[in-house]
Formats: structure tokens, C-alpha cells, sequence
């Protein structure tokens, strides 16, 4: 036999090795290869025998599915009846790179498992324990609640979250889940009382449980605005809010106003912040009178006031003057001074610091003197959001706006209109 | 350490020719890459050294070379193939290195070491040469999990998990680790003698490379 031939030989026996290989494992690799896309599934869901895809982000038009928000990657439902899985990104953190992370919710509506994949924030919101407190959360999500200092990526987590039970409930995949009363009363909170919310609605409060008569949660406002509380009598559960003047108001899960019924609900509240309230600083009093043309500043109680006003004042001029703090960049606290004349237009205002932060806007400059001028004038009917409004600087911005809109309802309130 | 154990694991081609280095520190990252790793090997160096003894009388002088080549390649393919079926997790981890088995140089050599020994022979060398080869990798990817990640196949050892040596599970680590090991299995020799004996006494990686006949 020729080298040649012998060469051949081996070389066609060695191939009819592999193609013979090939049709043995091919099948298998297949399988394999198909289980491995659910990898990150059974991460969450380590019980599950196969997966069933609902919607994938890259096959949208083969997805029966509505309501699907765009922080949705993938919907899956276990076939043996365990649950779901989802696939959630979202990019509304802090960042705005990819928060990456896998919730598995029982076929109940319970979340199961959680796992996050990617977090790529400066600040931690606790990578290791925050995503655990939502374990054993309905559609609610009654029970987790937002990280203070890391609002933005707690808040995006959040709300990706809501966005898969909303995709589960709107198919009628799983059921919605149940608000109890203290739940929904605290969903209320950052309507009621704006103190509590940033512009954007994300809740801006530290929470503690209490026991002081009635009242059962606290919630302090990160402004220094007041406080809120929950509170049962019997079976009734009611929200008694503390503005800075130490005004109490008790309202129900529909937001009604029920203070006479609850009489000692408002006095365990009051029994509460008494000497907590803080007061305005002797520095803002002093540039709020200033803005006055140094005119005497006399306290008003703000009966019925519940927003980002913490202080108002009547001027020896027969003007209003009130100091106003909302959050601002990175949910720092701004401090906006106004004075409005007795008929409601804004006659002066200023802030401690236009643009907070002023480094990280290093390339813009501001004539602060007429930004401000285009305040004066303006009262609740001829306002709009642009007067305050600056492209590039939105969140500063929009606190000023806050500021604004919130000054001039309490000086409306304040006088009766 | 027995002296002819110890001279077989120090004399490695890994430490003493620094062969198939590249494979060795992508693949000893982790254990289970190394054990999965440690199984390939053994078995194409096992399978090709029982097809070419099988093949000897066929296959003469003059055709050794390139029917090395085919069998050793077809041999890293079949296992490669069965890997990826039977074993997919570690194959994933291993892929890449797997594929270049097909032309490893320290495959090569053994396929060329044991070229005039009879099949249970060639078998028997083969197979310790692999499983050298196999210690040494996962004694090596033991340490690198150990310290780089903290865990040892997979599982977080306490203190080490919170005090890890990041550096040790990537490559540059890997090469460090590699290069102290085997300043430590050349110490008291000069390594141009120790390679000059090997190159006479085993003829692994130079004749593996020549043309077979020349």
C-alpha cells in the first residue's frame, strides 16, 4: 500500500470517527445548549423543570403579552406550575448605566427569589441585602421601601419591579395583591404631605416603628418639613401629618380630612414632636429678612399648610415671607426664600444655591439676578413651571419650581383663598 | 517525596520546556476548569497513543508525522465533541483551551515518546503522563482559586472569600504563580543543563516539531 493511500486511509477513517461522534452527541449538545439560555432562570428558580418563553426583548412581535414595559427583558413561565420568572434592566438609576437583576414570583403572586446581576451605581443601596427585602412581596410592594441616599437606583429597582408584577397582572398571570390600610395610607403620604417626596414623588422620609398611644409608624421628613404617623383606633388606621408649626391633620385611606374624629390621634402626635419641630435657622430668618428690605418678621401659623414650606412669616410691610426647602441634585435639600405681597404676586425670591453642585456644571453659567427676576410678579394664576425651568439643570430646577408652586399655595392657604 | 515520583512531576513539560503554558494558565483558574481539563487531556493523550501504537505497522517512518497530526487532531475533536455533551459545564469553562489541544505541543511529544513501545506500554506511559499533567494543573488551580477567588470549587471558604488575592485569577497572576513554581522545581540546576537533558534524554518538544526522518 502507497503512503499515500495509507494517509487517506487514516484520514477517512478519522473523519467517519467524528461525523459518527457528531450524530451521537449533537442532540445532546443541543439540549445542553438550550438549558443553558435558562441559566440565569434557574438561578431564582433552581426547582424549575423547563421553561416556557412569554416574551423575549429581541422577539416582541412572537409575544402575546400587553403592558410590557420597557425595563422588561424577558417574561418565562415554569412548566411544571411553580411560577414565573422575569428578566428585569433598568436604567433609571443614578448612572443611568444597566441595573441588571432576575425576580422568580410564585404562580400566588409572591415574590420567591431575586437575584441581581448587575449593579453598576457608585453608591450601594446594599447589593447583598436590599434586593432580599423584597422576597415575600406582593404587587404592593408594600413591604420594601426606598434607600435613603441611594434614592434614584432604590427607586429604579423599585419601580422595575412594579413594572413585572404590572406585566404579570395586566395577562392575567398572576392576581394583584392586596393593599392593607397602612399600605395604602403610606402610598398616600408623599401626596398629602410633599414634604415627603422629592419633585419627582420618591419618597423622601426616614421611617421608624413607635409606640406612643395611638400611633404605631413614624415618618420624619428629610427637609425638616414635620412628621407623619400611623394610627389605629379599634379597626379604623389613619395618617395624622405634622407640619413644622406643629398644625396637625388626620386623614383617611381616600385622603379625607377626618382630624375632629380622631381627637387623640392628634394629641399622641403632638404628644410626639413636642420638641422635635425644628425651627427655622437664625441665618434664614436673617436672609429671609433681607429679602424683606429688612423689614420685621413676625411667625404665622401655617394651619392647613402640609407641603415643602417649613416657615412663613407676615413682614412689617404687610408682605409674606416664606422659607420653602425641596430636594434638589442628587435629592439635596434647597433652600428657597420668597416674599409675596398681599395680593399673591411674588415681589422677591432667592435660594441659597441656585444650582447645587455648581462644579458639576462647571461649563454653565447662570445670571442668577435675572433668573430671579422672572419670579417678580408672578402669583398663582400666571405661574408656569417655565418660569423656573433650565435645560441642564432639571433637577435643581425643578426644585425651584416645587418651591415656587408650594410658597405660593400656602400663602393662598394662609389667606383664606 | 518518592525520587522517581518527584522526578516524574518536576519533569513535566509544562515546568521544564514551558509547553502548552498558555492552556495550563487559562485553564487552572478554578478547579473545575482544571478537572475538566486534567479529564481531556488524559483521554487524547491515552486515545492517540492507542491508535498510533495500533497503527504502528502501518504507519512507517515516512508518514509518522502527518498521521500524528491527523490522529491527535481527530482525537481532541472526539473529546472535545463528548465533553461538551457529557460534561457541559466544564466544557463552557474550557472551551477554547479544549480546541487547542488539537496542536499541543505536549500531546506531541508524548504521541512521539512512546512511538516504538508496544500498545500497553504506550498506555501506561500515556497515562501517567496525563495524570502528572493533572496534578500539577490542579495542584496550580487549587492555589489560584484558593487565594485569587476564595473558594475551592465554588464554594466560599470563609476569610479567604473577603480577603482574596484578585490578581492570582487572572492571567498575569496565573503566569507569576506559573513562573515561581517552576523557579522552584529548576532551584540548584542550571536550566540551560536541565534543558539540554531533556531535549537529549526525552526528545519531547523539538523532535515533535521536526519533520520525522530528517
Amino acid at each position: 500500500m502507497s503512503n499515500k493511500l495509507k494517509v487517506s486511509a487514516i484520514l477517512v477513517v478519522t473523519i467517519a470517527i467524528l461525523f459518527a461522534s457528531n450524530l451521537i452527541t449533537k442532540p445532546l449538545i443541543e439540549k445542553n445548549n438550550a438549558s443553558a439560555k435558562f441559566e440565569p432562570l434557574l438561578e431564582v428558580m433552581s426547582d424549575a423543570k423547563d421553561f416556557e418563553v412569554l416574551y423575549d426583548v429581541n422577539d416582541k412581535e412572537n409575544s402575546q403579552l400587553t403592558d410590557v414595559a420597557d425595563t422588561v427583558v424577558g417574561v418565562y413561565k415554569e412548566t411544571s406550575g411553580l411560577g414565573y420568572v422575569v428578566l428585569l434592566s433598568t436604567t433609571q438609576g443614578y448612572t443611568h448605566e444597566p441595573i441588571n437583576f432576575t425576580v422568580a414570583f410564585s404562580s400566588e403572586g409572591i415574590i420567591t427569589n431575586i437575584a441581581l446581576t448587575n449593579y453598576p451605581e457608585s453608591k450601594d443601596f446594599g447589593k447583598n441585602t436590599y434586593p432580599q427585602t423584597y422576597i415575600g412581596q406582593d404587587s404592593t410592594l408594600a413591604g420594601v421601601s426606598i434607600v435613603a441616599g441611594v434614592t434614584f437606583s432604590s427607586s429604579a429597582f423599585k419601580n422595575a419591579t412594579l413594572d413585572a408584577f404590572n406585566v404579570l397582572t395586566a395577562n392575567n398571570l398572576v392576581e394583584a395583591g392586596k393593599m392593607s390600610d397602612d399600605q395604602a395610607l403610606t402610598q398616600l403620604l408623599v401626596t398629602v404631605f410633599t414634604s415627603m417626596a422629592n419633585p419627582q414623588g420618591v419618597a423622601q422620609y426616614e421611617e421608624s416603628e413607635i409606640s406612643e398611644g395611638t400611633l404605631f409608624k413614624a415618618f420624619k421628613a428629610l427637609n425638616d418639613g414635620g412628621y407623619a404617623f400611623l394610627a389605629k383606633e379599634d379597626d379604623t388606621t389613619t395618617m395624622a401629618l405634622v407640619n413644622n408649626d406643629g398644625c396637625v391633620k388626620v386623614v383617611d385611606i381616600e385622603g379625607n380630612d377626618v382630624t375632629e374624629a380622631h381627637s387623640q390621634v392628634v394629641a399622641d402626635a403632638l404628644s410626639y414632636v413636642n420638641d422635635k419641630l425644628a425651627g427655622a435657622a437664625k441665618k434664614e430668618v436673617k436672609k429671609l429678612s433681607k429679602l424683606a428690605d429688612n423689614a420685621e418678621l413676625t411667625e404665622i401659623v401655617m394651619n392647613g399648610v402640609y407641603n415643602s414650606v417649613v416657615k412663613a412669616y407676615s413682614t412689617s410691610a404687610g408682605d409674606y415671607g416664606f422659607i420653602v426647602k425641596t430636594y434638589g441634585y442628587s435629592n439635596q435639600v434647597m433652600t428657597s426664600y420668597y416674599l409675596i405681597d398681599a395680593s399673591g404676586n411674588i415681589k422677591a425670591m432667592t435660594v441659597d444655591e441656585i444650582i447645587l453642585q455648581k462644579e458639576y456644571f462647571d461649563s454653565y453659567t447662570l445670571d442668577e439676578d435675572s433668573y430671579k427676576s422672572g419670579f417678580v410678579g408672578q402669583n398663582s394664576s400666571t405661574y408656569t413651571s417655565d418660569v423656573a425651568l433650565i435645560s441642564g439643570a432639571t433637577m435643581s430646577t425643578n426644585a425651584i419650581d416645587m418651591a415656587t408652586k408650594d410658597a405660593l399655595a400656602a400663602f393662598a392657604i394662609i389667606k383664606g383663598e | 517525596m518518592d525520587s522517581k515520583l518527584e522526578k516524574s512531576i518536576m519533569n513535566n513539560p509544562v515546568f521544564i520546556l514551558f509547553l502548552a503554558t498558555a492552556v495550563v494558565v487559562g485553564s487552572t483558574a478554578t478547579v473545575k476548569g482544571a478537572l475538566t481539563m486534567s479529564i481531556s487531556v488524559l483521554a487524547v493523550l491515552v486515545l492517540s497513543a492507542l491508535l498510533l501504537t495500533l497503527l504502528n505497522k502501518v504507519i512507517t517512518d515516512d508518514i509518522r508525522f502527518i498521521s500524528t497530526v491527523i490522529i491527535v487532531a481527530g482525537t481532541a475533536s472526539l473529546v472535545q465533541m463528548l465533553m461538551n455533551a457529557f460534561l457541559p459545564a466544564g466544557y463552557k469553562m474550557v472551551s477554547l483551551y479544549l480546541a487547542v489541544l488539537a496542536v499541543d505541543l505536549s500531546v506531541f511529544a508524548n504521541c512521539k515518546d512512546v512511538k516504538n513501545d508496544s500498545t500497553a506500554v504506550a498506555l501506561k506511559k500515556s497515562f501517567k503522563t496525563g495524570l502528572y499533567y493533572a496534578v500539577v494543573i490542579l495542584v496550580l488551580a487549587l492555589f489560584r482559586e484558593a487565594f485569587g477567588m476564595g473558594s475551592i470549587y465554588g464554594h466560599a471558604l470563609p476569610w479567604l472569600s473577603e480577603n482574596t488575592i484578585a490578581v492570582l485569577s487572572t492571567a498575569p497572576g496565573g503566569y507569576m504563580l506559573l513562573a515561581f513554581v517552576m523557579a522552584f522545581c529548576n532551584k540548584g540546576e542550571k536550566s540551560t543543563e536541565k534543558l539540554s537533558t531533556v531535549l537529549t534524554d526525552e526528545c519531547t518538544c523539538k523532535c515533535a516539531c521536526e519533520k520525522e526522518g530528517e
